[in-house]
């Protein structure tokens, strides 16, 4: 491999990669304070991507109102999931909150389907995005560099949120012990509503940018991303927000790197993702960043 | 006197019913996900056919039982089950493409019900099959034409070939493409592979870049087709694209590429801008245009003609709910003049041509007719 593909697949695994951590991020806030997986959120950024899909083909709204648009979609979205399936559980085993997350993940896929129909549906791409900046030979789109600043940046903000604000310490000490929290003095619904807020904006963010790197949108679209983002997040160590960036980036670099080498196997490559996961979780089970539940959170 | 009214009143049904006899054609389509723009064109083109004929010649109803398959094989074949056990259905058109059909044939043979396929080209769906049929072409000729044209037409002699592994559709004709494109003394420098619903190409394309070929040929379906073109763009390479007829099906082929899939070519199953060598053809394509405003879809008149196939042996047979009869006689369909031409069937395949169409301005022009 010559020098100039070498750098094109680098730039291909940042690209992919910032995408999964994105995504990674909203399971791995949920999980740190419900321990719950919560297997809508690649839905609800499937809902977000749709939402940005109607806002500017239909409604013929700009680029920046898509935006918002599928941000407020996911966020409210986001918000009623966890009002009417998550919150009556809160008692509940964790079994029946996992399953009902199956439940809004097939619902939510599913009432995409009836609204829209099944067919795929195309994404018409601002014309700033299809520009080509070409680097010594290596070829950039603007997503690919935007991508990975909004998610480092996001990153940021959401660590700031986390350690340096009052609803950051509520989170935190709500992913330690709800109960105890609770008798504090600390609405707890408030507070997982407010994480539910966070994961499903970000969400709404990647489903737009998922939506302009590859413009066409499926009600399905969610299912092999999520399970990939979840991976993500699981490597590296499912709780912990820079993990789950850390895992993305990684389970993007991988898949590129296996394709880049052994392009005749590449109908395998969502196989390795997960091979590589496995190996990473027999030797350290808590993944990457390692978090132990029972001393700390984030 | 009870016994009186239950005895006018079961022969007055039983008299209702051989007057009105209903004859049930069960249609497996995906309409829905990922392929569901197929089956949705697909349809339109079948209630076309079945709007300018919906009656048997010894006047009785044909009824149309619509299934979708949500383009997945477990549900084709749940699907199929339905449809003969339930409904008992006299024929079945569809599953459409071939991953779909093979999941459901195994199914309709035990039941011993005839289906017609309309556009499930894979060599193995009618192989060893007593009761599957199909309108359109097999792979071992379409593949054929693809690799003929590339080295004879295009005089392209270096070929990446993409194959989509969960496609049985794309996994028979890139067989039959690298086994007759070599014979031609064409190379191919690489066979990747893909799966179906795959977003991201772009490892896969700085690879195939850095080869440096003069054609890739890609028979997969038209949403990964669409990216694939797209990412290839960006990434500038410069190589002539083929795919088939799977590629330009579905419209979002042309939504999504734009002016990326630009001069890309297309073997195709049927192109309305060949001479119409039938009346029918010629009736159904004014009957087309005047329902859907459009050009006649290839999945579309298939489809119709796959009605019209199974409504001619039902013809012929005596009683037509007789599903052994009819299909006797869809497999000895010969010289019928159906909506897409002259439809003549071999061991359950379709005699016929090949277009090969090249993309301009967001449309399909025709290039050429290839005969078998």
């Amino acid at each position: 491999m010559d020098f100039i593909t070498l750098l094109q697949q680098l730039v291909n695994g940042i690209s992919l990669g910032s995408m999964y951590a994105l995504i990674a991020i909203g399971y791995t806030m949920v999980y740190g304070v419900l321990r719950l997986i919560n297997f809508a959120h690649a839905d609800i950024m499937m809902v977000g991507a749709f939402a940005a899909y109607y806002a500017a083909d239909s409604l013929g709204f700009s680029l920046s109102f898509a935006f918002l648009f599928a941000v407020v979609v996911s966020v409210i979205v986001g918000i009623l999931t966890d009002k009417i399936a998550y919150k009556p559980l809160r008692q509940a085993p964790r079994i029946s909150l996992l399953i009902t997350a199956i439940g809004v993940s097939f619902f939510l896929e599913n009432l995409v389907n009836v609204t829209f129909g099944g067919t795929p549906k195309s994404f018409s791409v601002p014309e700033f995005f299809e520009q080509i900046i070409n680097i010594k030979g290596a070829i950039l789109t603007p997503t690919v560099i935007i991508v990975p600043i909004i998610t480092i940046l996001l990153l940021l903000v959401l660590l700031f949120i986390l350690f340096k604000t009052k609803y950051g310490i509520a989170i935190r000490a709500l992913a330690f012990d709800v109960k105890t929290v609770s008798l504090m003095g600390v609405d707890s619904n408030k507070i997982i509503m407010i994480v539910f807020i966070l994961g499903s904006s970000l969400a709404g963010v990647s489903g737009l940018f998922w939506a302009i790197s590859y413009p066409i949108l499926t009600p399905y679209m969610g299912v092999m991303i999520g399970l990939k983002a979840f991976a993500a997040a699981v490597l590296g160590g499912i709780g912990s927000v820079t993990g789950a960036v850390l895992g993305g980036f990684i389970l993007g670099f991988t898949e590129v790197v296996f394709v880049a080498f052994y392009p005749e196997m590449g109908g395998y490559k969502d196989a390795i993702a997960f091979v590589f996961l496995i190996f990473v979780l027999l030797f350290k089970p808590t993944g990457i960043m390692g978090i132990n539940f029972e001393k700390s959170r984030f | 006197m009870n016994r009186l009214i239950s005895i006018a009143v079961a022969s007055l049904l039983s008299c209702t019913m051989a007057f009105s006899k209903e004859v049930k054609i069960g249609v497996i389509m995906p309409m829905s996900g990922d392929i569901g723009g197929f089956g949705q064109s697909a349809v339109e083109g079948l209630n076309v056919a079945y709007e300018m004929n919906n009656k048997l010649e010894n006047g009785d109803d044909i009824k149309l039982v619509l299934v979708d398959n949500k383009s997945d094989k477990i549900e084709a074949a749940n699907a199929a089950t339905k449809l003969v056990s339930y409904d008992k259905v006299s024929a079945i058109i569809g599953a459409l493409t071939s991953t779909n059909t093979m999941a459901m044939t195994k199914i309709a043979e035990n039941a011993k019900v005839p289906v017609v396929a309309p556009v499930a080209t894979n060599i193995l769906v009618t192989k060893r099959k007593d009761f599957v049929s199909r309108v359109c072409f097999s792979d071992a000729f379409q593949g054929e034409v693809a690799a003929n044209f590339a080295m004879n037409t295009l005089k392209l002699k270096k070929t990446v070939l993409v194959t989509d592994v969960k496609n049985d559709y794309s996994i028979g004709i890139s067989k039959v493409f690298k086994r007759a494109y070599k014979k031609l003394g064409g190379t191919i420098l690489q066979q990747v592979k893909i799966n179906q619903g795959d977003a991201d190409y772009k490892a896969m394309l700085s690879n195939i870049k850095a080869l440096n070929p003069e054609l890739i040929f890609f028979p997969i379906y038209s949403a990964e087709a669409a990216l694939i073109a797209k990412q290839a763009k960006q990434l500038g390479i410069k190589a002539k694209f083929m795919g088939t007829d799977g590629m330009t099906a579905d419209k979002v082929f042309f939504e999504v590429g734009g002016d990326a899939v630009e001069g890309f070519y297309a073997t195709d199953l049927y192109s309305p801008s060949t001479p119409k060598t039938t009346e029918l053809a010629k009736k159904y394509e004014k009957a087309y245009k005047a329902k859907l405003n459009k050009e006649v879809h290839p999945f579309g008149v298939l489809a119709a003609d796959s009605y019209n196939v199974i409504v001619n042996a039902m013809n012929q047979c005596e009683d037509p709910t007789n599903t052994i009869c009819v299909n006797e006689k869809i497999r000895a369909t010969k010289s019928f003049e159906g909506a897409s031409g002259m439809i003549t069937l071999e061991n359950g395949d379709a005699v016929r041509s090949a277009v090969i169409n090249v993309i301009k301005d967001g449309k399909k022009e025709y290039l050429t007719t290839v005969n078998p």
